[in-house]
């Protein structure tokens, strides 16, 4: 019997240059072809057709890092949760 | 899957899972700080539908069992280089097979523990998933290490070769950027048979 298993996937590290959790904002480029921490932040639904391409049938993203620092994590309003989510449905919908 | 870093405090982590429900992730990953906090996701477990999934953060086999013990996850995640190797690791893998929980290998911490990951994965009867990290896996992965998992249509195919079936490259030591640590004799290790060898840990630091 050939062993094998499924593979989830996740992105690159997370961190800045500085060693601190890395941020992306409109500013930032890709840092080469699988910077996929930009690639969620931009359009979640490319990188799920980029790995479902590729065979990865899983995803890992978070979209929602970015709200916490504020209250130290202790809050998140209605608007934040709305707009943190708003790459997870694009990915979902391309799910097999 | 989303991944929430262990970022919020319980009730921002409620409200997101809440939210997660909609969109119906496979499951929100480190939810709380700190992850250590079994009665806090137990609670959280009983607020959302979203399936938790913890966690590589935590150390030693007791985290787990009492994890499990208090219904506190859903999908146990475990990080074979920090949990306490595949020695630990196997053991945990047992206690999410006697819970019935999913168990899912984490990477981020080098090609060594994703073999190791990979290995413990085929062999726990209730592994579902081996993380990998596309980015990685295709640059500095393999700058470092003989063989990385090889991948085919999304399956990682169980490695051949004895052992982990890979080792450091030779001239991984040679870089001017590799922190070179000697540790360990026979004292330090009794129970090793390799314990009466001088120990080298080679790491890279970018």
């Amino acid at each position: 019997m050939e062993h094998h298993l499924s593979l989830t996937f996740e992105i690159n590290s997370g961190l800045s240059a500085s060693g601190g959790r890395r941020t992306i904002d409109a500013t930032d480029e890709m840092r080469g072809p699988y910077d996929d921490q930009v690639a969620f932040s931009r359009d979640a639904g490319r990188l799920a057709e980029s790995l479902l391409s590729e065979g990865f049938t899983a995803m890992k993203i978070w979209p929602l890092d970015i709200y916490a620092a504020a209250t130290g994590g202790h809050m998140i309003s209605l608007e934040e949760l709305k707009a943190g989510l708003e790459p997870v449905p694009q990915s979902a919908r391309r799910r097999r | 899957m989303a991944e929430l870093h262990s970022l919020w405090s319980s009730h921002a982590a409620s409200r997101i899972c809440r939210a997660l429900e909609d969109v119906d992730v496979f499951w929100a990953e480190d939810p709380i700080n700190k992850m250590n906090d079994a009665r806090a996701l137990a609670d959280l477990r009983r607020q959302t539908r979203t399936p938790i999934c913890g966690s590589e953060t935590l150390g030693g086999l007791v985290s787990f069992r009492d994890m499990l013990a208090a219904d506190a996850l859903d999908i146990v995640m475990l990080d074979l280089a920090w949990c306490g190797g595949l020695t630990v690791g196997r053991k945990i893998a047992a206690l999410a097979e006697s819970y019935a929980k999913p168990l899912a290998p984490h990477d981020c911490t080098g090609p060594v523990t994703l073999m190791a990951g990979l290995h413990l994965a085929l062999l726990a009867p209730t592994a579902i998933f081996q993380e990998v990290v596309r980015a990685v896996l295709s640059t500095w992965y393999r700058d470092l290490v003989t063989d990385i998992p090889i991948l085919r249509n999304g399956m990682v195919q169980a490695p051949t070769s004895p052992g982990l079936g890979t080792a450091l490259l030779p001239e991984v030591r040679q870089r001017k950027d590799a922190s070179i640590r000697e540790s360990g004799k026979a004292a330090h290790f009794p129970w090793s048979a390799q314990g009466a060898t001088a120990r080298t840990h080679v790491g890279v630091i970018s």
